[in-house]
């Protein structure tokens, strides 16, 4: 758990791969119009964002574009965000970005996105082979992501790209936890089964 | 049936098994451990994991930090206005946010023409307007975010490199004011603001050091607005900022210093530049995208008025002579019927000996020692006062050197007769007050009776060698700079 970051845009905090601390809170402030908290909560959550829209779209621009439309959105309706029982704050900006990537792939005219060649992303100076060789199975497992049914394919974002709890993932997809348990089985091992598939192949 | 029902079963136990796991474990080390307290589900749950931590990895895409502070750059701005927003609904001074009527979700052209219409022309009726009464908003009010719009259509229509850095300056000024006023005001509660106004100076001496078709005058502008940004912040924002404030404001001005030095050495940089390529073309002191003036008195002329009329040359598109009839009776306007050098300077300031023309154009004006031919290298004929301060600088040679001159107006020969000889360039700007017109010059080969004025930022580029040693006595009312 990390703490909250001040507002400078420059300032690299280490909120990339936690929560925040005290989320109601922040949030509260966040509401009312705190600009600073605002930010902390845009570091918690930008690499989870990016992470899931990228599983989405399979495009690293795209996906940052994309997350920084959602991130746009939040400030919007952030004044309206009211604290209920089975939507959390994560839910209801994960319900953000999910309407986001739909809406996006409506506009675009649901054509299918193309897969990344890597640009831009950071390679190992050390090692550009093995960056190379990750691109590809990361490829592999965008496209494979995609075979799976609809509600297994939100599961796998939202769980393994997004890296968010079963609880959280039950609320944003309106299911109960049980049913998330079951679809996050059937996915793996789905996946597991096309990965294989594909390495064999 | 019965063994489907197992099945389904044990599918489900599994299921509860892998999240249980999952929950548990936070790298594959740790999978034998979990694997080994469900033994009777071992054979299928260990690929399960293996398999769950290998798509972890492959879905963690690595984060680019360049995006990254950019979109939270955005995200920034987007907030401190929308907090802005959002505090005016608070205070009842904006409507609430409202739900979009469903006619307007409707796909039908019908329902849009008469809004689109009414929309036209409120826009046209209203612009005006607004143009009007936006000038004077700042940060917050309800039409500031006209002002800013206004200010981008300006930037957009201003292709010519040296116009568009006067808008930008202009505008960057603006953002100083309106800093400074609502700082005065106790309305400063916005850190971003201040962050934004010193990213936009460290952008603004960026721009003018990698176009080339900006020249060190240019560069010399940027550096004196910056100079004087760093005082203002220091002086009249940092001590009215709230506590909340106050470090980006001390920021900012910090940001600021380094800014002015980036915008100093570039200046020197193209002043070295200008001064290793350049070919000046004309005798006098040529103003930088400008035309230049000479006053040619004519023997025939009106006792009570003064005309002057500029005329450009076919030979030079950006000069200009001008030929005036004054009074021959007057001698501070015309001590000879030869021809008399004079200066320009805009029509801002009207000193006694200013002959204005009827419109809009430069003002020229005789200098108060007006040499006929080569002008004397003398140092200032006056020794200081008591009042006076002998202002002294050591300038390195090979170099360019930015200073303030703050000594007498009088000929550029004589402002620098201390240093005569050892310099082959000046570059100078006009005191903001007297239309900040950048100005160079060089020795020989310009107008020798070319004035330099107190409060003007100049470049003069010392001679490989020796450095060399400028002194001069402070005027007594000396502009502030």
């Amino acid at each position: 758990m990390l703490r909250r970051a001040p507002a400078d845009p420059t300032a690299v905090t280490p909120q990339s791969t936690g929560g925040l601390e005290d989320e109601r809170a922040v949030v509260d402030q966040a509401r009312g119009g705190d600009v600073t908290a605002q930010g902390a909560i845009f570091d918690c959550y930008w690499p989870k964002i990016v992470r899931y829209t990228y599983a989405h779209c399979g495009n690293q621009h795209d996906a940052e574009d994309l997350a920084a439309e959602v991130f746009l959105k939040m400030v919007e309706a952030i004044g309206r965000f009211e604290w209920r029982e089975n939507v959390p704050f994560t839910a209801w900006l994960f319900r953000i970005a999910r309407n986001q990537v739909v809406s996006h792939y409506r506009r675009s005219g649901n054509v299918v996105p193309l897969i990344d060649d890597g640009a831009g992303d950071p390679v190992d100076p050390e090692d550009p082979e093995e960056t190379v060789e990750l691109q590809l199975e990361m490829d592999e497992v965008y496209r494979a992501a995609l075979k799976l049914p609809q509600l297994q394919q939100d599961v796998i974002r939202l769980r393994f790209a997004a890296d968010l709890s079963l609880a959280d993932t039950a609320r944003i997809l309106d299911k109960k936890e049980n049913n998330i348990k079951q679809l996050q089985h059937k996915a793996i091992a789905k996946m597991r089964q096309l990965l294989d598939a594909e390495h064999q192949a | 049936m019965k063994m489907r029902f197992w099945r389904g079963n044990t599918q489900q136990e599994l299921s509860e098994v892998l999240a249980a796991c999952l929950e548990e474990i936070h790298s594959p080390e740790q999978i034998p451990a979990c694997v080994s307290r469900h033994p009777e589900h071992a054979a299928e749950l260990e690929p399960l994991l293996r398999s769950t931590f290998s798509l972890q990895r492959l879905m963690a895409r690595p984060i680019r930090e360049e995006r990254r502070l950019a979109a939270r750059r955005q995200f920034l701005q987007a907030a401190a206005s929308q907090s802005w927003t959002a505090s005016q609904y608070a205070t009842g001074r904006l409507p609430g946010p409202q739900r979009t009527p469903n006619v307007l979700l409707r796909p039908l052209w019908s329902a849009f023409a008469p809004a689109a219409v009414a929309a036209a022309l409120f826009v046209v009726a209203l612009v005006p307007i607004m143009s009007l009464t936006s000038v004077s908003s700042l940060p917050g009010d309800w039409n500031y975010g006209f002002k800013r719009s206004a200010e981008h259509v300006r930037l957009a229509l201003t292709l010519n490199p040296g116009d568009r850095l006067n808008l930008e300056l202009a505008f960057h000024s603006r953002r100083l004011g309106e800093i400074e006023r609502l700082a005065a005001d106790g309305r400063l509660n916005d850190p971003v603001l201040v962050q934004q106004f010193a990213d936009e100076s460290s952008a603004l001496v960026q721009n003018v050091s990698n176009n080339p078709q900006l020249g060190p005058s240019e560069a010399l502008k940027v550096a004196e607005q910056t100079q004087a940004q760093v005082q203002a912040l220091s002086d009249k924002v940092a001590p009215l900022a709230s506590a909340s404030v106050k470090p980006a404001v001390n920021d900012a001005v910090q940001q600021s210093q380094q800014v002015q030095l980036k915008a100093t050495e570039v200046v020197q940089a193209k002043a070295e530049f200008a001064a290793a390529h350049s070919q000046p073309q004309t005798p006098s002191g040529k103003p930088i995208g400008r035309p230049k003036a000479t006053l040619t008195p004519a023997d025939n002329s009106d006792a009570s008025t003064a005309t002057e009329t500029a005329t450009p040359t076919a030979s030079s598109g950006d000069q200009a002579t001008a030929t005036a009839t004054a009074a021959a009776a007057t001698p501070t306007a015309a001590p000879a019927a030869t021809s008399t050098p004079v200066t320009i300077v805009p029509p801002a300031v009207v000193p006694p000996s200013t002959i204005r023309p009827p419109s809009s154009q430069p003002v020229l004006r005789v200098p108060p020692s007006t040499p006929t031919a080569v002008a004397p290298l003398l140092p200032p004929s006056q020794p200081p006062t008591a009042s006076q301060q002998i202002v002294a600088k050591l300038l390195p040679a090979g170099q360019s050197s930015a200073f303030t001159y703050t000594g007498p107006e009088m000929p550029i020969p004589q402002a620098l007769a201390s240093i005569a000889g050892a310099y082959d360039a000046v570059f100078y700007t006009q005191p903001r007050e007297h239309g900040g017109t950048p100005f160079e010059w060089y020795p020989g080969q310009s107008d020798p009776a070319i004035i330099l004025e107190p409060g003007s930022l100049v470049v003069v580029h010392i001679k490989p060698g020796a450095p060399a040693a400028l002194n001069f006595a402070t005027a007594p009312d000396t502009l502030p700079h």
